[in-house]
């Protein structure tokens, strides 16, 4: 027999899939699998020569293709019965058991395009039952391919099938399809078309589910599916929805989806893709095959609005937009919108909504029902399915299982239902009301250490403790130690002196003490009167001391100095006498201190906090710091910094000792660990900033006293330097602290020589015992797991507020209908998937590029983890589609290349700096912050003379670079494309890309992944890459 | 009417009935009677004999009340 055609053309989606095939190394990704359950009367003969009438009747299911030399495909000749890829399996017990293995089985095996057919089936058979899996190449079939091969089927199992009259007629309308699509797509409307929707993507920022640091930038395409049938009562209430809303079920899903995606991604926009039936000729009605394309929709979401006007009008206008674009083909969308096809995933969204067609069967049929299955993969981070069946819609979830773990997406999962039943109950629900509260207990849930307070005041408490270790040494300096006798003593005596001078309770006592024992006298002094301290750096800007003496209401200071109110020496003020029966009965709202921190109006505003959360803190940090009379802690910060609050008065609640740090000096970190080793200390707090110098400097040296290292201040990000530090030292334990001066510390993450996963970006935990963490999303919602919010802290943890700022107070510590105040951190954190808080950073450095959020930080803690750089900063540069990174660094023998490769290995593209640069300093504004606004003119002046530089070197003398260049110049139609820019820059994509490799394995012999390519799109890393495969 | 119309009307009604299962009239949305663009396809590849006629699917997006559909499919049809 031959085939009265023998190759058809090949349409630009085909030609995307075929990419797909060859540039992801999961050969099985697009296999579609479907279950049929037959009549078992049939015979296993019979099934096997339905199935081979089918598969000379559908054209496309004997399709194979190729690349060279242009890509096309070929038709085989029709099948013997005995060449049908048919396997018959009889089934004695375990029949469902044994047709899971056989799907799994089915699922799991990749095609060769190259061979005809692109299609697998095995049919299971026991007494009464009779199943046919077919895993079937999506090439050949799309999800409309289903009722044309269930009829013919249908059709050949009872006999009816006209082979030999159906079959020139199925390859001429199979080939006048391919035709009709190829000419549609040639069209210049498409063209127009495309680049109206490129243009949009580029200004869109990309939905990205479960967003966080390190989220992989390239998967194994591993997924799991799971089904949500509705029962008949839900679907029937959708069904009543879409009516009344007069909107198409895809309109109605559609609505609730974006609803859904723009909860989990953090965003008030959605875009997500969606396969759209592209068939043109009526013939082809009866084929299968793969006429799809697959488009993007961008919908934006206001919360405020009701589900109805979102379906009618964002959604409405999109819906319509993709139908008329329905002839341009997925990939010219992605030559417009983003040439640089990122990592392996998708490059134009991660989500994805498929209607699905209906899986119905008509009565009396041979195939008794129809089934689709999911193969174990994820082609995007979330697919969703929605299938009208006889029972109802069938929803499927399917999700790449490293992208979005199972907790993330069963959130998705319940986000969608809820979403679904509240608009089918009331399309008139606003959309931020669609969704829940994620559990409360959730965000409730502490760490649980604590020790029980022997009192509810601070003052009480170190009282006791002193009362029973008289002799044990409370302060140690170098030269001088005070016993918690002798404090005592000296506390009384001062508080009494500060009685003299009038000091009240509730008054406001300036600190300008310079050693620790006197700091120690005053702090402890001031909380005897139930009065509260203020410490003054008296190296601040007299304007700005005033201010916070002012704001404060300050009129009396102990230290020394002029820190512009009478200030008395702690020596001046001793006085003999007890104050306690003056100041009345202590109450934990009583303050404790003081302390200022940066307003973003300009001026700073004081945090007034009282003991309710402080004794809070101590009871949970002498637990979860292990602290008792052996504990040394050293006292490192500023006073004028809340974490001095946890190195002395823990310590001392605890019968231990606060260790001084000086003589060393506080930026001098050799000198400080040298002091940790001299003065056997235990226990260290440092700002995170001083960890890496810390571990550098103790490089060789092995601590023998030292428990806890505390860090916070900051993101922490961890490199190997650090990890190797505590692996020397297992018994030390690292411990990242957060917390806004205005809670003081709320969540710890601890980490240990014992823990495997000490990630980069170190998440910063869960609350500690009696605070309460809430993530409130976009929605105003209780966040679930992976969904990004703003930390509101309350609980035992919120000061009082600013002092005497009763409207900054009230615009930050807010009513919270669980419970007493929140506290509104103005953080973005997210729960991640095993439930701790992750800290995202705020707004300010965050940048688009190219659609796509990027934290700089990222990007800085990779090039920080390169060999030799000491600091890295990025920033970004360029406005639209131009708009991309500048990597600085200050480095040791800095190997840019090098780098640069690094970069490119471990982050998406787009979040691989352009240019990278060497500094001798980061430039630093007055407040000692990064001048970003220094280092982009820089940047400009950089590169405008590397610009320059490389306009003269465009000609090689290697030969394999000169070839290589030739046929990129060939592909490209350039005069001469360069050898070390990006050839993206020149118009170098996927489909082109392909075919340059297909010529160089060619020529040279060698295969080039397309992945490995567009690591590093240029002639002389292809070059490289062609050498390295000799 | 003339007579070979007539019968044209009927029978895209007759198809349309196939699909839809609730009573529709000219003003009806496609929207409303589950009219979705899968299935005005299915419609329209039921009506028309001839296999190589090529529908032009971005003309769908335009067709709003089952009065517009109705005559757009007899365009098909008749074209």
């Amino acid at each position: 027999m031959t085939a009265t055609i023998s190759s058809t053309p090949v349409t630009e989606s085909q030609l995307g899939l075929l990419v797909v095939h060859r540039s992801v190394p999961v050969g099985n990704l697009y296999n579609v699998l479907v279950e049929l359950q037959l009549d078992p009367t049939r015979s296993a003969a019979e099934v096997r020569a339905a199935l081979t009438a089918v598969l000379n009747a559908q054209p496309a299911l004997r399709l194979a293709f190729r690349e060279l030399p242009e890509p096309a495909a070929w038709l085989r000749e029709p099948f013997t019965p005995e060449e049908a890829p048919l396997r018959h399996v009889p089934v004695d017990r375990d029949f469902a058991e044994r047709t899971r293995r056989e799907l799994a089985e089915l699922a799991a095996a990749g095609f060769d395009l190259g061979e005809a057919p692109l299609l697998r089936a095995v049919h299971l058979h026991a007494g009464d039952e009779s199943v046919l899996l077919i895993s079937v190449h999506h090439t050949v079939f799309d999800g409309y391919s289903l009722q044309p091969l269930v009829r013919d089927l249908d059709a050949a199992l009872a006999g009816d099938l006209d082979v030999a009259g159906v079959r020139p007629v199925r390859e001429r309308a199979l080939l006048r399809e391919l035709d009709a699509q190829v000419k549609a797509g040639a069209a210049d409307t498409v063209e127009e078309q495309a680049a109206a929707i490129g243009a949009r993507l580029r200004e869109t920022t990309a939905t990205v589910l479960y967003p966080r640091p390190n989220r992989p930038a390239t998967t194994d395409f591993r997924g799991a599916r799971r089904e949500l049938p509705l029962s008949p009562e839900r679907s029937a209430a959708v069904d009543r929805a879409i009516t009344a809303l007069g909107v198409t079920p895809f309109t109605f899903f559609c609505s609730a989806y974006s609803a859904v995606l723009a909860r989990h991604s953090g965003t008030d926009q959605a875009v997500f893709g969606s396969p759209l039936m592209a068939r043109r000729t009526v013939g082809s009605h009866d084929l299968c095959g793969f006429f799809v394309n697959t488009l993007p929709l961008v919908v934006d979401v206001d919360w405020d609005l009701s589900f109805a006007e979102h379906a009618r009008t964002a959604v409405d206008r999109e819906v319509d937009g993709v139908r008329r674009a329905v002839t341009v083909p997925f990939s010219r969308v992605v030559r417009h919108a983003a040439p640089d096809r990122g990592g392996n995933r998708n490059p134009l969204f991660s989500a994805m909504l498929a209607m699905q067609d209906s899986t119905g069967t008509p009565p009396g049929s041979a195939v008794r029902s129809v089934r689709e299955h999911g193969t174990g993969t994820a082609k995007f981070d979330l697919w969703l399915g929605v299938t009208p069946t006889p029972d109802g819609w069938l929803l499927e979830l399917e999700h790449d299982v490293a992208l979005l773990p199972e907790p993330i997406a069963a959130a998705v999962a319940d986000s969608l239902l809820h979403a679904l039943d509240r608009a089918a109950a009331d399309p008139s629900t606003p959309l931020r009301d669609l969704f829940v509260d994620a559990s409360v207990e959730e965000a409730h849930r502490a760490d649980g250490f604590y020790r029980e307070p022997p009192c509810a005041d601070l003052d009480g408490w170190l009282a006791r403790v002193a009362a029973g270790r008289p002799a044990a040494v409370a302060v140690e300096e170098e030269g001088r130690a005070l016993t918690y006798a002798e404090l005592a003593r000296e506390v009384a005596a001062v508080a009494a002196g500060l009685r003299g001078h009038g000091v009240e309770p509730g008054q406001v006592v300036g600190l300008t003490t310079t050693t620790l024992v006197d700091t120690v006298v005053a702090m402890l002094a001031v909380l005897r009167l139930r009065a509260t301290f203020l410490p003054l750096d008296l190296a601040l800007p007299a304007e700005r001391l005033a201010h916070m003496v002012g704001k404060a209401d300050c009129r009396i200071a102990v230290g020394g100095g002029d820190p512009g109110v009478p200030v008395f020496p702690v020596a001046g003020l001793r006085v003999g006498g007890d104050t306690a029966h003056e100041t009345g009965g202590p109450s934990e709202e009583d303050g404790v201190y003081v302390m200022f921190t940066s307003g973003s109006t300009g001026n700073p505003k004081g945090v007034l906090m009282h003991n309710r959360p402080l004794v809070n803190l101590t009871a949970w940090q002498l637990a979860a710091l292990d602290m008792d009379e052996g504990t040394r802690f050293l006292q490192y910060a500023p006073l004028g910094f809340d974490v001095s609050f946890q190195e002395i008065v823990p310590t001392l609640a605890a019968g231990g000792t606060v260790v001084s740090r000086e003589p060393a000096d506080r930026r001098d970190v050799p000198a400080v660990v040298r002091r940790v080793l001299d003065t056997a200390v235990t226990h260290v707090y440092l700002p995170v900033a001083a960890l890496r110098p810390f571990v550098q400097a103790a490089e060789g040296l092995r601590f023998e006293h030292l428990r806890y290292v505390c860090v916070s201040g900051e993101q922490l990000t961890v490199n190997d330097e650090v990890r190797d530090f505590f692996a020397r030292h297992p018994g030390v334990r690292l411990v990242n602290l957060y917390g806004p001066t205005e809670t003081h510390a709320v969540t710890t993450h601890r980490l240990s020589s014992e823990d495997s996963n000490w990630p980069s970006h170190v998440p910063i935990g869960v609350p500690l015992t009696g605070v309460t963490a809430q993530v409130v999303d976009r929605t105003g919602h209780l966040a679930p797991r992976g969904v990004v919010g703003e930390l509101l802290l309350g609980g035992a943890c919120p000061a009082r507020g600013y002092i005497n700022e009763p409207e900054r107070t009230a615009e930050r510590f807010v009513p919270d209908p669980r419970g007493t105040t929140r506290y509104r951190t103005g953080d973005q954190v997210l729960w991640d998937a095993d439930g701790v808080l992750v800290f995202l950073g705020r707004d300010d450095h965050q940048v688009k590029i190219r659609g796509y959020r990027v934290e700089l930080g990222e990007v800085e803690v990779v090039a920080q983890q390169h060999p030799g750089v000491r600091r890295a900063v990025a920033v970004a540069r360029g406005d639209g589609a131009d708009r991309h990174l500048v990597l600085f660094v200050q480095a040791d023998a800095p190997d840019l290349e090098a780098l640069r490769r690094r970069l490119a290995d471990a982050l998406p593209p787009y979040m691989v700096p352009l240019h990278a640069f060497t500094v001798d300093e980061v430039p630093l504004t007055g407040n000692g912050k990064v001048d970003r606004a220094a280092l982009l003119r820089q940047a400009d002046a950089l590169v405008g003379e590397q610009r320059a530089d490389e306009a003269g070197r465009t000609t090689t003398d290697d030969p394999l670079e000169a070839g290589l260049q030739a046929l990129w110049a060939e592909l490209l139609d350039h005069p001469a494309p360069p050898l070390d820019r990006s050839l993206l820059e020149i118009g170098a994509h996927s489909l082109n890309a392909l075919v340059a490799l297909s010529r160089v394995e060619q020529e040279h012999g060698v295969r080039v992944p397309i992945l490995d390519f567009f690591r590093d799109p240029t002639v002389a890393a292809l070059a490289a890459l062609v050498r390295e495969r000799r | 009417m003339d007579p070979a119309v007539r019968t044209f009307v009927d029978d895209i009604d007759a198809t349309i009935r196939r699909f839809v299962r609730v009573p529709f009239t000219d003003a009806s949305t496609l929207a409303e009677i589950g009219l979705d663009s899968l299935t005005t396809l299915r419609v329209v590849a039921a009506l028309v004999p001839d296999g190589d006629r090529e529908i032009d699917l971005a003309e769908l997006a335009d067709l709003k009340t089952l009065g517009q559909f109705r005559a757009w499919v007899a365009g098909q049809v008749t074209r």
